[in-house]
């Protein structure tokens, strides 16, 4: 079915301040990536910049991490190349999930916490896998969708664990999909011609945010998968990447442009930005860890 | 009158030591529109020995990058790669192959630049010096520019990578490239399935690994179970083949064309001349020579060709190195020469100048020539003699295993083998009889020779054996059901099928040519081609493919069909010479009347209330529930006719141009290809595919762009174009084509 997308374009101020709400008691947890020194490590943090905590100690690059269900699964190359490693949410040791000579990324667990979506390069060419949650009955998932020389990126799981929107280069440019587990089928997102990447299903199921790359840019945007319409929540003069929403319906993202940062941003006011403390160093890859 | 352009093929009948002088600079796209196309390269660099490697094959080529999927899209290659101690960097000049049909980085004749882009950064502490940061597949993703296009098979230019180390030792990242093509359904990669080409080549490296070049510019590899075609870019009439391991392999042909495989992708090299290169062999990696026309000596010492000196004023046809300074050579006007590694002396030749084509050694002083006439010459270290070989077919190719055991193989399907060098005599009644222009072996018990018609033959010391050799003919029309249930046919009545996997002859019809296949479903399938000659049609029908039974319909003139298409499985129409129409089906067909005399070269409709037929001299005649109306369209022969619905029909002529109609009205793109264009086909108005002589092209709905067959275009010609979709497209005829995504 051919949809047409209607962008709205949200005014969104620059200057960041610390007086948005972000609910009664704690603040949400999320578990990011950290370069501080010559490595990356896991840490988490409330998005109010308390409960700051390393939760990887090795020195290898420890990257990518994604959360349900009481555990964190991310990628580490501490065996060589990259493989998906799991621990606790609270830290702890972690368990290899993965055991290939090709690089395993961008782990995006289930919210029930059954299963896992990744890619694998097999053959150097980035493909889409869905495993159990422990690694077990791996498959690609996208034979059917992509070209040889395709690529897939960025799974994110809807909230009823039933469907995976990913990015896939089989058209061209990076575009927007989304896998129906029940049916195995795939079918086309299209809210703008610019490449979409890096999307994160929001918690009621009913928005997708995703990165605008038009013009090189990354913009961070929410699309409304009932309405057909998309809005930006960042400005176009920004770099700005990794959006993932957290359980309160807020939306954390990764300000690339001059020093990285964690910023987070109520989609229903985008007009102002807040600030994560992570501490020195250059953090990356937000992700939320969602209450049980 | 039988319509010559649907069986003009450029005769493969080339003989080894004759070199095509061809323009092979690849046609530039007549223009292009803008997607872009992104493939992946997974990549390690190492700073103790400087070197980056990519993708799995890791066995040698330390200063390379390869493309994920083995070279399949792109090949990146890294040169002068250095660890600067006091930087503390790592750098490397880094280029860009484009191994796809078409040129990338290109929008409306407009250069867009291909761009490399990080997939995975080299992680920390290791940081990258590129061009800028954008979004691809994710945001924040660096990328270095290549600003230029890059044609199908060209090489970028190289652009230096540099990494800051920071104290490590290795790194690892993951690029991809993206670049502008012409469209994405014109996304294919052509290679060929089968040939009919001439193999003038033959080298093997184990029983698995055995590589022939074929004079359209294919080189095909038989990895012990088939042969397989490893796209080369289609260099103008491949001569020789030599390798010193299975990712150090050499093909060498026309204009000083010296290719390189490096177990990724052929990569043209410098080769400093535009005599055409006919031998080539080896002692090693680093002491490889070259020899063709204009008494070309060239010497590769491991990092360059180089001219060598010689007095001799023939055209070399073939090389030998039997050890490091011992190398021998012949040609054009028999005589033997031999190289010490620094000057060339010639030994003596034949009494009487003629070619020796031929020249092979199990020594430094016991050296076979294969040449003209039967004749043999040999040098036994200090005298050139001549042997009779009591043939007088020419002798076209010479191997052996041993000094006692040797095979010369010539005109004619010629084989002959000496233990002695003395007595030659058949070892084998060959039943071929086409020239056999090449020959190699692994051992006494492993021995190759190819030739004409796509032919390899594997003689094992006791039997001779066909190696490779799909189909002799050339093929008129392809037509199928699925990506794995097609059929081809051609001359001498041969119909071809393919199973998804490999082609086979499926039957022979008593046709002298069979000019078009087309069926409604995979058991209802008709061909028509040749006539009686005198005043009947004949028209064939299948259920299998295999079985097949004809309709004769009496009509005019020579009774010649040439295409044949269906509205139905009850509505079949063929139409050919002299302006004749039949329409029916099996065992009822009957003669429409088309109001033309021309003949009528292609048939294809959207129903019966809709079918166009075309034909010599600008006919268009377009049929209506059996009433014909005829007009013309220009002067040139139209050639083929498809229409993706009733308001979009496509028309190609001999002259290049291509009509297109929206069911009342023609409009004319002239001069589109080079070449005629003979058939036409689609899967939409926004995907249609033109073929014909050395052209393919592809219309996206708005431009018509040159597709790459990676063949020849001294050699390649086309006669018919089918797919099952957008991304599984056959072309026919001097070979078959596979077009995938």
């Amino acid at each position: 079915m051919s949809r047409s997308w209607i962008a709205v374009f949200a005014a969104v101020g620059a200057a960041a301040c610390n007086t948005i709400g972000i609910g009664p008691g704690l603040a949400p947890l999320l578990a990011f990536d950290l370069l501080r020194g010559s490595h990356r490590s896991i840490y988490r943090v409330r998005t109010d910049g308390s409960d700051s905590l390393q939760l990887t100690a090795d020195t290898a690059d420890n990257s990518q991490p994604t959360s349900a269900a009481n555990i964190i699964v991310f990628v580490s190359n501490r065996d060589g190349n990259a493989e998906l490693y799991t621990m606790p949410a609270v830290g702890g040791t972690a368990t290899r999930l993965t055991f290939t000579a090709a690089n395993e990324a961008n782990p995006a667990l289930s919210p029930d916490g059954t299963r896992l979506a990744y890619t694998r390069d097999d053959g150097g060419v980035t493909r889409l896998w869905i495993s159990h949650a422990d690694g077990s009955n791996a498959a690609p998932v996208t034979d059917s969708l992509d070209f040889g020389g395709a690529v897939d990126a960025s799974p994110t799981w809807a909230p009823g664990s039933d469907r995976v929107a990913f990015v896939s280069t089989t058209s061209g440019s990076a575009r927007l999909y989304q896998l129906t587990l029940l049916t195995m089928t795939i079918v086309a997102l299209q809210p703008d011609t610019a490449p979409q990447v890096e999307p994160s299903w929001s918690p009621d199921g009913s928005r997708l945010a995703f990165v605008s790359g038009a013009n090189r840019g990354a913009r961070v945007a929410v699309l409304d998968l009932k309405a057909h319409v998309f809005s930006f929540l960042t400005p176009a003069s920004g770099q700005n990447g990794q959006p993932t929403w957290m359980p309160d319906g807020t939306v954390v993202f990764l300000q690339e442009g001059g020093t990285p940062a964690l910023l987070l941003i109520d989609p229903s006011a985008p007009v102002v930005t807040h600030p994560i403390d992570v501490g020195s160093g250059t953090p990356g890859h937000p992700a939320a860890i969602k209450p049980q | 009158m039988f319509r010559v352009v649907r069986r003009g093929l450029v005769p493969a009948a080339a003989v080894a030591g004759v070199l095509c002088c061809t323009d092979r600079t690849p046609l530039a796209p007549v223009t292009s529109g803008g997607t872009t196309s992104s493939v992946v390269i997974t990549c390690t660099a190492t700073v103790s020995s400087p070197s980056i490697r990519c993708g799995t094959d890791k066995s040698r080529m330390k200063s390379d990058l390869q493309i994920g999927g083995q070279g399949v899209y792109v090949t990146l290659r890294s040169t002068n790669v250095s660890f600067n101690a006091g930087t503390d960097t790592l750098q490397g000049d880094i280029t860009v192959q484009n191994l796809m049909a078409q040129t990338i980085g290109d929008s409306n004749g407009v250069v867009r630049g291909v761009r490399v882009f990080f997939l995975s950064d080299p992680g920390a502490p290791v940081v990258t010096a590129t061009d800028s940061v954008g979004t691809f597949t994710t945001s924040g993703q660096h990328y270095f520019v290549y600003n230029q296009s890059i044609a199908p098979f060209g090489v970028s230019n190289a652009q230096t990578w540099k990494w800051a180390l920071h104290g490590a030792s290795t790194f690892s990242f993951t690029v991809a490239v993206e670049a502008k093509v012409e469209a994405d359904s014109g996304i294919l990669r052509w290679t060929p399935q089968t040939t009919t080409s001439t193999f003038t080549g033959i080298w093997g490296a184990t029983a698995n690994a055995v590589y022939a070049v074929a004079q359209e510019g294919s080189i095909w590899r038989f990895d012990g179970t088939t042969w397989k075609d490893l796209p080369s870019g289609g260099f103008d009439g491949l001569l020789g083949i030599w390798g010193s391991d299975t990712n150090d392999i050499y093909a060498v042909g026309g204009n000083g064309d010296i290719l390189h495989y490096d177990g990724r992708s052929w990569l043209n090299e410098t080769s400093g001349t535009v005599n055409g290169l006919a031998g080539i062999s080896g002692s090693s990696s680093s002491d490889i020579y070259a020899v063709g026309d204009g008494h070309t000596i060239l010497h590769f010492n491991g990092t360059a060709w180089s001219p060598m000196t010689d007095s001799s004023a023939q055209n070399f046809a073939s090389v030998w190195v039997a050890t490091s300074t011992a190398i021998f050579a012949t040609g054009s006007q028999g005589e033997l020469w031999k190289g010490d590694g620094t000057t060339w002396t010639k030994l003596g030749g034949l009494v009487s100048p003629a070619n020796c084509f031929s020249v092979w050694a199990s020594s430094a002083t016991d050296v076979y020539a294969a040449c003209a006439g039967g004749a043999i010459l040999h040098y036994d270290g200090s005298t050139v003699s001549t042997i009779s070989s009591g043939q007088s077919s020419n002798l076209n190719a010479i191997w052996g295993s041993s000094a006692s055991d040797i095979y010369a193989f010539g005109d004619g399907g010629t084989i002959l083998h000496t233990t002695n060098g003395t007595t030659w005599s058949p070892p084998v009644i060959n039943s071929f009889t086409g020239n056999l222009l090449s020959a190699g072996g692994l051992n006494s018990t492993t021995i190759y020779a190819g030739g004409e018609q796509g032919t390899v033959q594997k003689y094992n010391g006791t039997t001779l054996s066909t190696s490779l050799q799909e189909h002799t003919d050339a093929l008129n029309s392809v037509w199928g059901t699925g990506a794995g249930n097609a059929y081809a046919v051609g001359g001498n009545g041969v119909v071809v099928h393919y199973n998804g996997t490999t082609w086979t002859t499926s039957a022979t019809l008593a046709a002298s040519s069979l000019n078009s296949v087309w069926g409604s479903a995979s058991n209802d399938i008709y061909t028509a081609g040749a006539g009686d000659g005198v005043s009947k049609a004949v028209i064939y029908h299948s259920t299998n493919g295999t079985a097949w039974t004809q309709d004769s319909v009496a009509t005019s003139g020579d009774g010649n069909l040439n295409a044949v298409w269906g509205a139905s499985n009850t509505s079949i129409y063929a139409v050919g010479d002299g302006g004749v129409i039949i329409h029916g089906q099996h065992g009822s067909f009957t003669t429409q009347t088309s109001n033309t005399a021309n003949d009528l070269l292609g048939v294809w409709g959207t129903t019966d209330a809709d079918v166009w037929a075309v034909g010599a001299g600008g006919t268009i005649v377009h049929g209506v529930n059996g009433t014909w109306t005829a007009t013309t369209q220009g002067a040139d022969d139209i050639n083929g006719v498809w229409a993706a619905d009733a308001s979009h029909v496509f028309a190609v002529t001999g002259g290049g141009s291509v009509l297109t109609g929206n069911g009342s009205t023609w409009t004319t793109l002239s001069s589109v290809s080079p070449t005629p264009l003979i058939a036409v086909w689609g899967t939409s108005a926004t995907d249609v595919y033109a073929a014909g002589g050395s052209t393919l092209l592809h219309y996206n709905g708005s431009a018509w762009t040159v597709q790459s067959t990676g063949i020849s275009s001294a050699t390649l010609s086309l006669l018919s174009v089918w797919g099952s979709s957008a991304t599984d497209v056959l072309a026919v005829g001097s070979g078959i084509y596979h077009g995938v995504r």
